[in-house]
């Protein structure tokens, strides 16, 4: 599988964006899940399921 | 014990959404949503989740085109520019043999991620050049380019020059040139790719080569793909 072939189907299979630059910092499959959770945990297009209910916002 | 992705992941099942804002760690949650325990592991673990946050980030600082093949060294780097593929993988095994101190860096060109991609050799030069310039703003500069890659590095470095920058090297490997279209040139190229079709590994390259252009029909349909 060629590096660009690979970008398409993470974007497919996992619907992130993962730059080319990023295969070649993290090369080995362990840094790159560690990408790919990444990309995957901070994802909040499809933000709330429950828009209407209650909700609480707080500094940490 | 959970490690900060795993703890995100949970919560994010949850609509618990996390976010840094004026180096702050701000958490927004589904009342109720947040028992004892969850507060508890939010707050021990906030410099790692703030950590896992800024990394998220840095990945997503949008598309770069420069491709960090490899990276190190303390000469000056010799830039790759796309070939026929666009992207300039290819480039990695010659990047591993060279010197420990030559840097190779990759050049690609956008519509890669979907974008619109630039159709002509001297807009891709000039996209190129203003990468590659903003990585190292002056010269001397080293282009190399693979098959169709080597009319784009041939066009960067005219570029380069007219624009009073010095090109030290000039790379074409295995690149198309001015007579490889004439009558005499591609009667070669049929006669040998005829004699390689006669051997049994030119038989596989054959059946090969098929399948790929099957594989590309099937992405662009036929006609964006000229007839042999």
């Amino acid at each position: 599988m060629t590096a660009v072939g690979l970008v398409a189907r993470l974007r497919t299979v996992f619907d992130i964006n993962v730059e080319l630059a990023t295969l070649f910092e993290r090369p080995t499959i362990a840094e790159l899940s560690e990408a790919i959770d990444m990309l995957v945990l901070t994802d909040h297009r499809f933000a709330s399921r429950s828009p209407s209910g209650a909700r609480e916002e707080f500094d940490l | 014990m959970m490690d900060a992705a795993a703890l995100l992941s949970t919560l994010r099942a949850r609509d618990v959404r996390l976010w840094i804002e004026d180096a702050q760690l701000k958490c927004s949650a589904p009342a109720g949503v947040l028992d004892a325990g969850l507060r508890e592991a939010l707050a021990s673990r906030k410099q790692e989740i703030m950590d896992f946050l800024r990394q998220a980030e840095a990945l997503k600082s949008g598309p770069t085109s420069i491709v960090p093949i490899k990276p190190g060294g303390r000469r000056p780097p010799i830039f790759a520019v796309s070939g026929h593929g666009g992207d300039v993988f290819c480039f990695l095994p010659l990047a591993r043999h060279l010197h420990v101190e030559q840097p190779v860096i990759g050049v690609q060109p956008p519509g890669l991620d979907g974008t619109e991609p630039l159709k002509s050799v001297e807009a891709l030069a000039r996209y190129e050049i203003e990468q590659i310039r903003r990585y190292r703003p002056g010269g001397p500069y080293l282009i190399a380019g693979h098959c169709a890659g080597g009319v784009l590095a041939f066009e960067v470095a005219q570029q380069l020059v007219a624009a009073g920058q010095e090109v030290a090297l000039l790379a074409l490997i295995g690149s198309p040139f001015p007579t490889m279209f004439g009558r005499a040139s591609l009667m070669w190229v049929r006669l040998s790719s005829y004699a390689m079709a006669l051997t049994p590994g030119g038989f596989a390259r054959k059946l090969q080569l098929r399948l790929e252009r099957q594989r590309a029909e099937a992405v662009v349909g036929p006609a964006a793909l000229t007839a042999r």
